[in-house]
């Protein structure tokens, strides 16, 4: 079986240990506020920092305040996740041929209309966009802070750029 | 990707988050001891098997347990056995089976017994007539009025392991998501029952010809003693 591991020794787990104690109860308000539920929110925020244990070599290089948004958005995916699973939450992506054909200059684009649209998506693909964009991670660093497999993560992606794309085509409309 | 996208998506999205961690409730929170385990055992290894639902002692055994089955009743030491059962091992013995830690597993817990914990609620009628205590493993036997007794351990992980022969087992969970292993032996018609379960830093042993619900209840009475 495959393990998820990070680089051993005694600063990793102390640093470790610093991000948790440091972060663990506002990963904890975050998956309540979602959640509404004790129980469900401690789950979601244990799975959050399962990922960002898995994550940890990139996080260590992280600007400060960018992990501050980055641990936010991995706390509310786990609790999305867990959401799912209650099925209070449901959603379909769908995908079409279509969607493909977009590519990502978008610097003919007003900011303003820009940052309307994104406010648009919902926030999963929001969030999908910051890790890639603003975090510049990998697709399979993107995947581990989901909980998913990279080609998901890559998919998951391309179809928020695509909803994007759909959004700022009916603006111009 | 584009700039002018990126600088969009910064700043709609750190705009949302510090709007949404505005209206948080960050006071500190006790959280339940089955989560605090959890997150002492991450902060320790940092690392997590694809496989949750085998995270615990019950469940490793169980899946030691189905391999076995596999493997023909062979000593578990195929890597890919070990990777899924990393904590707890079952070997086959010339008596019977054997469960212990393994070695590249207990080195990352205490190597002696740094904090001991007791049994809190022993049914009525019974004394402490022994206490040993070693450095990495504590033995109590609790003596009832006819002569039953409840035998209470304290292992290090290294220094974890139990003999037994073929007995059945069972998987409980407390009301904390604990869980515990209980093995039932019946060859000597005495059914004796043994549970282990695994608190993060040590291995505990529980053994009694007590009712198998009672043995739980005092299982789940074990709390550090005081100092």
């Amino acid at each position: 079986m495959i393990f998820m591991t990070m680089p051993e020794g005694a600063e990793e787990r102390r640093s470790f240990e610093e991000l948790y104690e440091q972060y663990k109860n506002r990963a904890y308000a975050v998956a309540y506020r979602m959640l509404g539920d004790v129980h469900l929110a401690e789950d979601a925020a244990l799975e959050a920092f399962f990922r960002l244990a898995s994550n940890f070599s990139t996080i260590r290089k992280m600007e400060y305040h960018k992990l501050d948004y980055y641990i936010v958005i991995t706390v509310r995916n786990a609790a999305t996740d867990i959401l799912r699973k209650e099925k209070k939450y449901k959603e379909q992506l769908k995908y079409t041929d279509e969607l493909d054909s977009y590519g990502d200059d978008m610097s003919s684009y007003d900011i303003v209309e820009l940052k309307d649209c994104i406010s648009r998506l919902p926030q999963e693909d929001k969030d999908i966009l910051y890790m890639r964009a603003v975090l510049e991670l990998e697709y399979g660093e993107i995947a581990r802070s989901l909980g998913i497999k990279p080609a998901t993560a890559r998919k998951r992606l391309q179809y928020a750029r695509e909803r994007l794309r759909k959004l700022i085509g009916e603006e111009e409309k | 990707m584009d700039d002018k996208l990126k600088t969009a998506i910064q700043e709609v999205v750190e705009s949302e988050t510090d709007s949404f961690l505005a209206q948080l409730d960050e006071a500190p929170h006790e959280f339940r001891r089955s989560y605090e385990d959890s997150a002492r055992r991450l902060i320790r290894r940092r690392k997590k098997s694809y496989y949750p639902l085998i995270s615990s002692v019950g469940r490793r055994v169980i899946t030691v347990i189905a391999a076995a089955s596999v493997m023909c009743g062979s000593v578990l030491t195929a890597a890919s056995i070990r990777d899924t059962t990393y904590e707890i091992k079952r070997e086959g013995t010339e008596y019977g089976y054997r469960l212990t830690v393994d070695n590249d597993v207990a080195k990352h817990y205490p190597e002696t017994i740094e904090n001991e914990y007791c049994l809190t609620d022993i049914p009525d009628g019974y004394e402490k007539t022994i206490y040993q205590k070693g450095d990495k493993k504590i033995r109590t036997v609790y003596q009832g009025k006819s002569n039953e007794y409840i035998i209470f351990y304290q292992y290090t992980k290294s220094a974890f392991y139990s003999d037994f022969f073929y007995e059945t087992q069972e998987v409980m969970t407390d009301e904390n998501d604990r869980q515990y292993i209980c093995y039932t032996t019946s060859h000597m018609k005495d059914n004796t029952h043994t549970f282990f379960w695994d608190n993060d830093e040590y291995i505990f042993e529980v053994s009694s010809k007590l009712d198998k619900q009672a043995l739980f209840e005092v299982c789940k009475s074990v709390r550090i003693k005081d100092q």
